[in-house]
């Protein structure tokens, strides 16, 4: 993952280190819990995506403190494909908090914390990164745990199955973020990752099935079956690429 | 979130009674608790996005130690979701069960276990590395 490292910046004491590690670890916990919440209380709705939009507004406000700061803005490149990945991320968003409200926070949890194995996948396609035996065999355990998931939750009903499928391409995606600012950063196909881009958005036609269906229902498999169509045309682009080589 | 805003205005307002507001009357719920657990949502999100940022660039361990905090959510949702919810909302998909435990034990072991491959595995490059280099130097007369 790329980080930002401040050659002047002072190293915090281990009590301020210690206690953002807490905080980044209880406020990773609440979240699907929270989703739950809100699903119980009616505002979960999948097609309105409301609670994204308070889901981006925390991290959006930052960008006001920049301003009163008088700090110099990033250059318009940056800028550009900042955004670029922010869209990508705000459907793997959607379909992860989406799937959590269908599946519950167990099944989110245990799914979404394979990010890190899908982001090492990623980069074999994309950043030419190799594994050795112990990783590619850490990721073969982690298959083994979804699969287990997947079986396990199979007589839940609809509900849980549709938002397992949302969860595991949410998570497929967001991880693809991770590598998607690895390789852009390093300049490395881009033009791949800009096709990408086009497909998913392309896909996005949920929206307008989810306006026509006529039921909570319809409007949930309406969102669960092109979420998983935009998955897929994404999955097919990597495996393509992937051959291009 | 300008992108969502604009959706907001665009569907979920015409709709705003369909899809949310009788929703929320079927669930007996204020406006007050819904606008507070949505901000709440947001803030969780905010200080989750800052702390990792922070994370990331100081707290040691690379990758041995994202893999080691993304189990420790995963076991403390598993928990906290039993505890608060299992027989109160939802169904089974609330409740501890063997099934999901093993699904969870085997997903946190293998990211886990990557973290710890990753490392060893970055800290044999270095070592490579760093012999390299000074092998080189025991080569080259004029250093």
């Amino acid at each position: 993952m790329p980080s930002n490292v401040g050659d002047s910046e002072a190293t915090p004491s281990s009590f301020i280190t210690t206690a953002n590690v807490s905080v980044y670890v209880i406020s990773g916990c609440t979240q699907p819990l929270l989703m739950t919440l809100l699903k119980n209380a009616g505002v979960a709705n999948s097609s309105c995506q409301l609670y994204m939009l308070f889901y981006y507004l925390g991290p959006a406000s930052i960008i006001f403190s920049l301003h009163k700061k008088g700090e110099e803005w990033p250059a318009k490149e940056a800028l550009l494909k900042a955004t670029g990945i922010a869209l990508f991320d705000i459907v793997a968003a959607s379909m992860n908090y989406t799937g959590a409200a269908l599946a519950g926070p167990t099944i989110f949890a245990i799914v979404y914390s394979s990010v890190t194995i899908w982001a090492a996948i990623f980069s074999q396609f994309f950043l030419a990164r190799s594994m050795n035996f112990y990783q590619w065999l850490c990721v073969c355990v982690v298959f083994l745990g979804l699969t287990l998931t997947t079986t396990h939750s199979r007589h839940l009903g609809h509900d849980v199955v549709n938002g397992l499928i949302l969860i595991i391409l949410g998570s497929m995606m967001h991880a693809l973020t991770y590598v998607m600012c690895e390789g852009i950063v390093s300049r490395i196909q881009s033009k791949i990752l800009y096709l990408c881009f086009q497909e998913i958005l392309t896909n996005l036609v949920f929206l307008d099935d989810s306006r026509r269906a006529q039921t909570l229902s319809e409007t949930k498999l309406c969102c669960t079956r092109n979420g998983c169509y935009a998955g897929f045309s994404f999955m097919a682009i990597c495996l393509h690429t992937s051959k291009m080589g | 979130m300008l992108a969502f805003l604009l959706w907001q205005f665009v569907y979920t307002l015409p709709r705003w009674d369909e899809k949310i507001w009788q929703p929320m009357q079927k669930a007996d719920t204020s406006p007050f608790y819904a606008v507070s657990m949505l901000i709440v949502f947001g803030l969780s999100n905010l200080f989750h996005s800052i702390t990792f940022f922070h994370t990331l660039r100081h707290y040691p361990g690379g990758a041995t130690s994202a893999g080691v905090m993304k189990g420790l959510q995963a076991v403390l949702v598993f928990v906290l979701t039993h505890l608060a919810y299992c027989g109160r909302t939802g169904g089974e998909e609330m409740c501890f069960t063997f099934g999901k435990f093993l699904s969870l034990v085997t997903v946190t072991s293998g990211v886990i276990g990557y973290g710890i491959a990753t490392s060893k595995h970055e800290e044999l490059i270095a070592t490579e590395e760093r012999d390299d280099e000074s092998y080189g130097h025991e080569l080259d007369p004029l250093t």
